[in-house]
C-alpha cells in the first residue's frame, strides 16, 4: 500500500504544479501574433522576421478571424496578444478601439485604399470574389457570367455561397450584389444557391467535385489549381470588388516596441513577395506584382466596396437575409 | 456517516475539493450564465435581467428550425448508436470472439480523433464524388442519397460518439453476475425471455447513461454539421457565430441554455429509465458466461467488424489521405509518400508532447477531484446533492467554445490570472470533464456497502487510512475507465483550447487545426494519425501498468 501512498502524495504534488507550468521566455523580447493566415505563410515570415531581428521572438497563436478576434475582445482588460494578421478589414473595421495607431514606416508604398484612414491597419493582400467553376462538371463556356446569372433556372442547386450570417467573405458578396442590384435579384439568388456554414466549403467542395461552382476569393481557386484540381476562376462581368485582408497592432499589447517592428516587418516589400509566391494573392503594395497566373486587374470591371458602410448595414443586411433564409 | 463531519482529514479534504468547485465550476459558469439574461452590451445586474435574448427562438424561423435540427439529429443519432452499439456490446460481452483487446481498442479512436478532419473524410468517402459513392455508380448504377443535411449528419454523429455507449454497456454486460440467468435458464425459461426479462434490464441503466451522453456530445458537436449540415442549421453552428461572429455572448450563452435545457430533459428521461430498474449486487467472483457455439460467434464476429469498420472508415480515410502527396479529384490519390510525415514529424512530437502534459494533468485533477465529490454526495451528510450535482454536470453540457470565453472573461485579469501559462487549460479541460469521471466514481462508490467503511473503522483505522486501503482500491477499476475515456477525448478538443491555448504550450489539436484551416488537409491527416496512434499506445501502456487489459477495465 505503499505505492498507492507514494502515487497520492506525487499526484497532489503534480496538481499543485500545474499552475507554475508557464514555461520561461528565453529570448530577451518576444511578440505575440494572432494569425489567420496560412501556417506555410506565416512560418515564412517569421523565418525572415527572426533573420532580422536576432534578439527577438515570434509567439504564435493561431485559429479562424473570428476566433481569435473573441479572443481579443474578451482579453480588452489585459491584452495578451500585439498583433492581429489576416482577418478581413471589416472585421478591424467593427471594433478600431481594439487597435493602436501606428504610421508605419512603409505607409507610402501602399495603395490609400488599402490604408484605414487613422492608420489602425494597413492592407495585406486584396482579393477579387470570383466564380470558381469545377470545369469536369460545368463546362467553361456554360458557366454564369455575371451574379445576376445566378439567378437563372439551370442553375439551382449548383451553386454553393457561405452563409453571408456566418462568414466574412459571404458578407461581402451579399453587400455587393445588393449594391448592384438590391434585394430583388438577391431573394431569386437566395432561392436558388446553396448556402452552408463554413466559407472555406465554397471552394474545398467545388475543387474536390462535390458541387460544380461556388463563391469564393480568387486566391483560393489559384491554390486548388496548383493543387491539381480541374477548377478555373470566373470573374463576373457586373463588377467584382477588392476585398482588403489586413494586420493591425492590438492596443495596449504587452510589447508595444516589438509589435511596431514586426508590423513594419509585415508591410515590407520583402514580406509581400512572400505573400505573392507562397499564397499566391494580390499584395497591397503598389510595388509589388500579382501572382503569375492571376487575371490582370486591367482584364476585371472592378466595382468600389465601402467598408465602412458594409459594417454599418451589416446587421440591418444580415436580418434581411436571414428572413428570406429561413423560408426556403 | 459522522466520519466526514469529523475527521479533521476528511474536513480539509472536502474544503479543498469546495474551493476548486467555487474557483473553477460555480465562479466562471454563473457568470457566463448570467450574461444570457442581460442585453448584449450592458452590465450584468439586477435592474437589467431581460429575456430578450430567448426571444429569437419564437421570432426567429430559423432559430426554430435549428432547433428542432438539434433535437431530431442529436435524438437520431442517439437511437442509431444504441441500435448498432448494443448489440455490438452484448457479442463482444456475451460471445467468444476473437481479438477481444483489439476489438475493444479499435473502438476508442473515433473518440481520440479531432473532430474536423473526420467530417471532411466523410465527404471523400460518402459525398457526391466521394470513394463509395463513385463505386456504387460504377458498378451497380446506383447513386447514394446525398450525405448533406440532416441524415449525413445523424449518420456522422452516431458512428462518432457510439464507442461511449458501446463501451459502457459492454463493461455492464460483460460484469453483471451470470447466476441470475442460469436460475432463469434452469427453471425452464427460453434464451428470448431470459433476454427480455433479466438481461436487458439489468443493462438498461447503462443503455440509458451511454444513450444520454451520446446525446450530450451529438447536441454540442459543431464540426459535423458545419460540414455535412449543407444549409442546416443547428444549435451549436448558432452559437459559434453569435459568438465568433458578432461576439454577443448574451446570445451565445441563451442558445446555449436551450442547449442545456434540452440536456435536462434528457436526464428526466433517463431517470425514470432508472427507477424501472433492478439492481443486483455487483462485484461477483467470477464474470458472465460467454457463448461458444460456432454460430453465434461467427454472426458477433461479423456484426462487430461491420459496426467497428463503419465506425473507423473516417479513420481510415484520414490514414489513407496522410500518405498521399497529390489528390485532386480522382477517386483515389495519384501519388503517395512520406513527405507529410517528414515535414510534420518535429511538430507533431513537440504538440503531442504538450497535449500529453495538459490532458494527463487534467484527467488527473478529474479523478481526484471527481473521486472526492463522488464519495462526499454518495456519503456525507450534504443537503444540496442535487447542487452539486449541477454544478458538475453542467459544464459536460455546455459548449466548449462558452466555456472558453467564459473562462477566458474570468481569468485572464482580477484576482486569479491564469492566461498564458499551462494551468488554464488544464482546468478549463478538467471543468468541461469532471463530471463523467464524477458519475463513474458516483456509480462505483454507491455499489460498496457501507459496512466495510464502518467495519475498518471499528478496526480502528482513520479515515484518510480507510480511504487509501479500502475505498480507492475498491472504486479504481471504473476510474481508471472513465480517466482514459477522458483523456482520450482530451486529446482532440478545439473549441475551448483555440480561445485559451498560449505558443509555449499548443496542443497537436491546435497543430492539426491549423492546417485544417490552412486547406492543408494531407498534411492535418498525417497529425491526426500520429495523434490516434500515440493516444492508442498510451492508452494500451496505461492499462498494462495498471496490470490490467483492456477487455478488463471497461467492465
Amino acid at each position: 500500500m505503499m505505492t498507492n501512498r507514494r502515487v497520492f502524495l506525487s499526484t497532489l504534488a503534480a496538481v499543485g504544479a500545474a499552475p507554475m507550468l508557464a514555461k520561461p521566455v528565453m529570448a530577451a523580447e518576444t511578440v505575440v501574433v494572432y494569425s489567420a493566415i496560412s501556417t506555410k505563410l506565416m512560418q515564412a515570415f517569421v523565418e525572415s522576421f527572426q533573420k532580422l531581428n536576432p534578439g527577438t521572438t515570434v509567439q504564435v497563436i493561431s485559429g479562424g478571424s473570428g476566433e481569435l478576434l473573441t479572443r481579443i475582445k474578451a482579453e480588452r482588460n489585459n491584452p495578451r496578444g500585439d498583433i492581429l494578421l489576416g482577418p478581413d478589414a471589416d472585421t478591424f473595421d467593427s471594433d478600431l478601439g481594439l487597435f493602436a495607431s501606428y504610421v508605419s514606416k512603409e505607409a507610402a508604398a501602399f495603395d490609400p485604399a488599402a490604408v484605414q484612414k487613422d492608420h489602425k491597419y494597413s492592407g495585406l493582400s486584396t482579393n477579387f470574389q470570383v466564380f470558381i467553376v469545377n470545369t469536369k462538371l460545368m463546362p467553361l463556356d456554360q458557366t454564369p457570367k455575371t451574379w445576376k446569372d445566378l439567378v437563372k433556372p439551370e442553375f439551382k442547386g449548383k451553386v454553393l455561397m457561405a452563409n453571408p450570417a456566418q462568414s466574412g467573405s459571404a458578407f461581402s458578396q451579399l453587400h455587393q450584389i445588393l449594391a448592384l442590384y438590391g434585394w430583388d435579384v438577391m431573394d431569386q439568388i437566395i432561392a436558388n444557391a446553396t448556402f452552408v456554414s463554413s466559407s472555406k466549403l465554397a471552394f474545398q467542395n467545388i475543387a474536390k467535385g462535390e458541387i460544380p461552382l461556388g463563391l469564393t476569393s480568387e486566391f483560393n481557386v489559384l491554390q486548388s489549381k496548383a493543387d491539381g484540381d480541374p477548377v478555373e476562376a470566373v470573374y463576373p462581368q457586373d463588377g467584382t470588388a477588392l476585398i482588403v485582408d489586413a494586420s493591425a497592432i492590438i492596443a495596449n499589447g504587452p510589447n508595444p516596441e516589438a509589435a511596431k517592428r514586426f508590423i513594419d516587418f509585415v508591410n515590407s516589400k520583402q514580406a509581400h513577395e512572400l505573400l505573392v509566391s507562397i499564397d499566391k494573392r494580390r499584395s497591397a503594395r503598389k510595388d509589388v506584382a500579382p501572382p503569375p497566373g492571376l487575371t490582370p486587374i486591367s482584364a476585371i470591371k472592378v466595382v468600389p466596396y465601402d467598408t465602412v458602410s458594409a459594417a454599418k448595414d451589416k446587421g440591418r443586411e444580415l436580418e434581411r437575409f436571414d428572413q428570406a433564409f429561413s423560408k426556403k | 456517516m459522522r466520519r466526514l463531519t469529523g475527521d479533521p482529514v476528511a474536513i480539509l479534504v472536502g474544503g479543498m475539493a469546495l474551493v476548486v468547485a467555487l474557483v473553477f465550476l460555480v465562479y466562471p459558469l454563473v457568470n457566463g450564465l448570467l450574461l444570457a439574461f442581460v442585453r448584449n452590451g450592458s452590465d450584468i445586474s439586477l435592474a437589467n435581467l431581460t429575456l430578450v435574448n430567448f426571444e429569437r427562438f419564437f421570432v426567429s424561423t430559423s432559430y426554430r428550425h435549428a432547433f428542432m435540427n438539434s433535437i431530431v439529429t442529436s435524438g437520431g443519432a442517439t437511437l442509431l448508436a444504441a441500435a448498432l452499439g448494443v448489440p455490438m456490446a452484448f457479442a463482444v460481452a456475451r460471445v467468444e470472439i476473437a481479438w477481444r483487446p483489439v476489438v475493444l481498442a479499435l473502438s476508442v479512436i473515433p473518440l481520440i480523433a479531432p473532430p474536423f478532419i473526420g467530417a471532411y473524410a466523410w465527404v471523400r468517402i460518402l459525398g457526391n464524388n466521394g470513394i463509395v459513392t463513385q463505386l456504387l455508380i460504377e458498378y451497380l448504377g446506383v447513386r447514394p442519397p446525398p450525405i448533406y443535411g440532416i441524415w449525413g449528419v445523424t449518420i456522422a454523429l452516431a458512428l462518432s460518439y457510439l464507442p461511449y455507449l458501446f463501451l459502457m454497456v459492454q463493461g455492464t454486460l460483460a460484469a453483471s453476475d451470470p447466476t441470475i440467468e442460469e436460475a432463469a435458464r434452469m427453471t425452464g425459461a427460453s434464451s428470448p425471455r431470459i433476454l427480455r426479462t433479466i438481461t436487458l434490464p439489468l443493462a438498461a441503466p447503462a443503455i440509458a447513461a451511454g444513450m444520454l451522453v451520446v446525446f450530450i456530445k451529438a447536441l454540442g458537436d459543431f464540426g459535423v454539421p458545419s460540414i455535412l449540415g449543407g444549409e442546416m442549421q443547428v444549435l451549436p453552428t448558432l452559437i459559434y457565430y453569435q459568438i465568433h461572429g458578432f461576439f454577443n455572448l448574451n446570445a451565445g450563452s441563451a442558445i446555449a441554455i436551450v442547449n442545456v435545457l434540452l440536456t435536462i430533459m434528457g436526464l428526466g428521461l433517463l431517470a425514470l429509465v432508472n427507477r424501472r430498474s433492478v439492481s443486483t449486487l455487483t462485484g461477483s467472483s467470477r464474470g458472465s458466461v460467454r457463448a461458444r457455439g460456432v454460430g453465434s460467434r461467427i454472426a458477433a464476429n461479423v456484426y462487430i467488424w461491420f459496426v467497428l469498420i463503419l465506425a473507423l472508415l473516417p479513420q481510415a480515410l484520414v490514414a489513407l489521405y496522410s500518405f498521399s502527396l497529390r489528390w485532386g479529384d480522382t477517386l483515389l490519390p495519384s501519388s503517395y509518400g512520406l513527405d507529410n510525415y517528414r515535414s510534420m514529424a518535429s511538430e507533431a512530437f513537440t504538440t503531442m508532447g504538450n497535449s500529453i502534459v495538459l490532458s494527463g494533468l487534467a484527467t488527473l485533477c478529474c479523478v481526484i477531484f471527481g473521486a472526492i465529490a463522488a464519495y462526499a454526495t454518495a456519503r456525507g451528510r450534504i443537503a444540496a446533492k442535487w447542487a452539486i450535482d449541477l454544478t458538475i454536470m453542467l459544464p459536460f453540457v455546455l459548449p466548449g467554445l462558452v466555456v472558453g470565453v467564459v473562462y477566458l472573461g474570468a481569468f485572464n485579469d482580477g484576482p486569479l490570472v491564469l492566461t498564458g501559462t499551462a494551468a488554464i487549460l488544464i482546468f478549463a479541460y478538467f471543468t468541461r470533464r469532471v463530471a463523467f469521471v464524477f458519475r463513474s466514481a458516483a456509480t462505483a462508490v454507491a455499489q460498496i456497502d457501507t459496512k466495510i467503511e464502518e467495519a475498518s473503522t471499528v478496526c480502528g483505522a482513520s479515515w484518510g487510512t480507510t480511504m487509501r486501503r479500502i475505498m480507492v482500491p475498491l472504486v479504481a477499476p471504473g476510474l481508471l475507465a472513465a480517466s482514459i475515456l477522458v483523456f482520450a477525448t482530451l486529446i482532440g478538443e478545439i473549441s475551448a483550447t483555440v480561445l485559451l491555448y498560449s505558443a509555449n504550450w499548443k496542443p497537436i489539436s491546435i497543430a492539426i487545426y491549423e492546417r485544417v484551416l490552412g486547406n492543408e488537409l494531407a498534411r492535418a491527416s498525417a497529425l491526426g494519425t500520429i495523434c490516434n496512434l500515440a493516444t492508442l499506445a498510451l492508452i494500451l501502456m496505461a492499462s498494462r501498468l495498471a496490470g490490467r487489459s483492456m477487455s478488463d477495465m471497461f467492465r
